[in-house]
């Protein structure tokens, strides 16, 4: 988790990401910063976030990134 | 002829059908004319000047809002929301607007600005309709702000006549039904949005304003496109290569999708090639307009095949415009030789709003050989090819002089664009340091590139003299309001 919030501290680092669950819908993350969250996030967790897994609860909160990673990599194995 | 005869017609041939939609919320032709027409009367019985801003949110009210002022006999104003609260009130200041039009949402932010004009909302409707307003071709319809090269947004006005000319050439350019659905993406307070606007009232369509945030997460766009049964796009190419970007084709293709349009800045071929592997059967057009007239003035359609690498001609001119290319004075029609773009047509704008020196530096009177006429000079530079189709090269500001040559800063862009490992690329120009600068995104595989490597991988496709002196590698290019690369951005560092 840790790591994660790394990634998201250097996009943008004036939002609290442990309590924030609406960083899509509220636009807090636009279309130009996702790219370089989801590059971010297949390089540090080694995983390909398909077109499938591209969806606004997917990555409104941290947690919600988090499971997604997990479920990424149980499909994985 | 009033641009409020569109929708009136509509009203009376499709009434219940939807003209305008976001999620949930839907006019039709009879609901949205007759709002329109109810808010009039409040807007006319308040206002004190023909201005009227619209706090221009993404929702189906804020077109309802914007023909309230037409009905008023005003021009309207969008206004971006979201900008600077600073900007907002430089707008403000500038059209000095004695009625603000907005929702519920935004009335705090307007009170904010300290401005004095009367805030008027849907809860402000007569009882009474407003009658159609007598107007003439250059009674004022809208105006929209862009970006000043001095800082300060520069309001452009447009008339009922501009408009009128160009989507009447537009319509009988292109097969567009009332059937069609239009898909909007183009905010309403940037002038692109007019395309759509127009279309759906000219040709009695449905225009469904699409969910921003559906452009970060293209698989649900494509589900909507879908489920909103979408037949018409016209978007800046940046959203058109977002969903390439996403893979997102391996999920899910649109359905209902005929024809794809794109505007406003360079398509990159590379992506409009995989929209053309997965969807052949599909109209795409290449569109080119200015700010500085209603709608566009050339197209090119794409039929034949184009390497990735490629530049998409400008193409043909739309039949109310005619378009001159002056090297000099010296009127060009060969092909192969680069000359400034002079505009004439009934869609010119009419001024630089209470800038009558800047209007006549950028508005002419010249004459190309048939006497005198008004003409914009827009300030790109372009060719004729070999099928006699427009060809952007730069823009006149671009170009350079270093070195002793004369340079395209596009022309640098486009070969490093070509690139396998660049994906989007802007070139600048720092006088003082006569250096020559390429920001550029890397395509994904090649992060670990750097700057250096990059220079070598271009030093053997330019000439010397053309070589930006430095690369910066960059995790995403800064984007303006209107979706565009934000070069005043990258140039303050």
């Amino acid at each position: 988790m840790d790591e994660l919030l790394e990634i998201l501290n250097d996009i943008n680092p004036d939002i609290d990401y442990m309590t924030e669950t609406n960083l899509i819908d509220g636009k807090m993350i636009d279309s130009f910063s996702i790219f370089k969250l989801i590059d971010d996030i297949c390089e540090t967790f080694d995983i390909d976030i398909g077109p499938k897994w591209m969806r606004n609860e997917n990555f409104n909160s941290v947690h919600a990134m988090w499971d997604m990673i997990q479920a990424i990599q149980n499909e994985d194995e | 002829m009033n641009v409020l005869d569109y929708l009136q017609n509509n009203a009376r041939l499709y009434p219940q059908k939807t003209a305008v939609a976001f999620r949930d919320r839907r006019y039709s032709f009879s609901e949205l004319n007759s709002t329109a027409a109810r808010l009039g009367t409040t807007i006319s019985k308040n206002k004190k000047n023909d201005s009227v801003a619209v706090f221009a949110s993404r929702d189906a009210e804020t077109a309802v809002l914007f023909f309230a002022a037409v009905y008023a006999d005003c021009f309207y104003v969008p206004i971006d929301p979201d900008m600077p609260i600073e900007k907002i009130c430089s707008i403000l200041e500038d059209c000095k607007p004695s009625v603000v039009l907005g929702t519920e949402a935004v009335r705090e932010l307007y009170a904010s600005t300290g401005h004095s004009g009367m805030f008027l909302t849907l809860d402000d409707l007569s009882d009474t309709p407003a009658s159609t307003p007598y107007v003439n071709a250059d009674s004022p319809l809208y105006m929209v702000y862009t970006s000043g090269s001095t800082g300060k947004p520069k309001g452009v006005l447009k008339s009922h006549g501009a408009m009128i000319s160009y989507i009447e050439a537009y319509c009988s350019t292109f097969d567009f039904s009332s059937e069609d659905i239009i898909g909007n993406q183009t905010p309403f307070f940037f002038d692109a949005s007019a395309k759509d606007i127009y279309l759906m009232l000219k040709i009695g369509a449905t225009l469904e304003v699409l969910p921003t945030e559906m452009f970060t997460m293209p698989p649900t766009l494509i589900e909507y496109l879908n489920e909103r049964k979408i037949t018409f796009i016209s978007w800046v190419p940046t959203a058109l290569s977002i969903v390439i970007r996403a893979r997102t084709f391996s999920y899910i293709v649109p359905q209902t999708l005929k024809k794809v349009f794109f505007v406003g800045e360079v398509m990159p071929v590379k992506y409009l090639n995989k929209w053309r592997e997965t969807l052949p059967e599909l109209q795409y057009v290449n569109l080119y307009g200015q700010s500085e007239l209603a709608g566009i003035c050339c197209y090119y359609e794409v039929t034949g095949d184009f390497p990735d690498d490629a530049v998409l001609p400008m193409g043909k001119v739309l039949k109310n415009c005619r378009i001159y290319l002056l090297d000099g004075d010296t009127v060009i029609t060969e092909n192969d030789r680069t000359g400034e773009m002079y505009i004439v047509s009934d869609a010119l704008a009419l001024e630089y709003f209470g800038d009558p020196e800047k209007t006549a530096k950028s508005f002419l009177i010249k004459d190309f050989g048939n006497g005198p006429v008004r003409c914009f000079r827009t300030g790109d530079l372009a060719q004729y090819n070999a099928d006699h189709d427009l060809v952007f090269v730069s823009r006149a500001d671009f170009q350079i002089k270093h070195m002793g040559h004369r340079i395209e800063l596009g022309e640098i862009e486009a070969v490093a664009g070509s690139l396998a490992e660049i994906d989007r690329c802007c070139c600048t120009y720092d006088k003082k340091k006569e250096q020559i600068i390429l920001y550029c995104v890397l395509q994904d595989g090649f992060e670990e590139l750097t700057g250096k490597q990059i220079q070598s991988i271009l030093r053997p496709k330019l000439s010397s003299y053309m070589l930006p002196s430095r690369i910066q590698i960059m995790d995403t290019l800064p984007i303006n309001a209107n979706g565009k690369i934000d070069r005043r951005a990258l140039q303050n560092g």
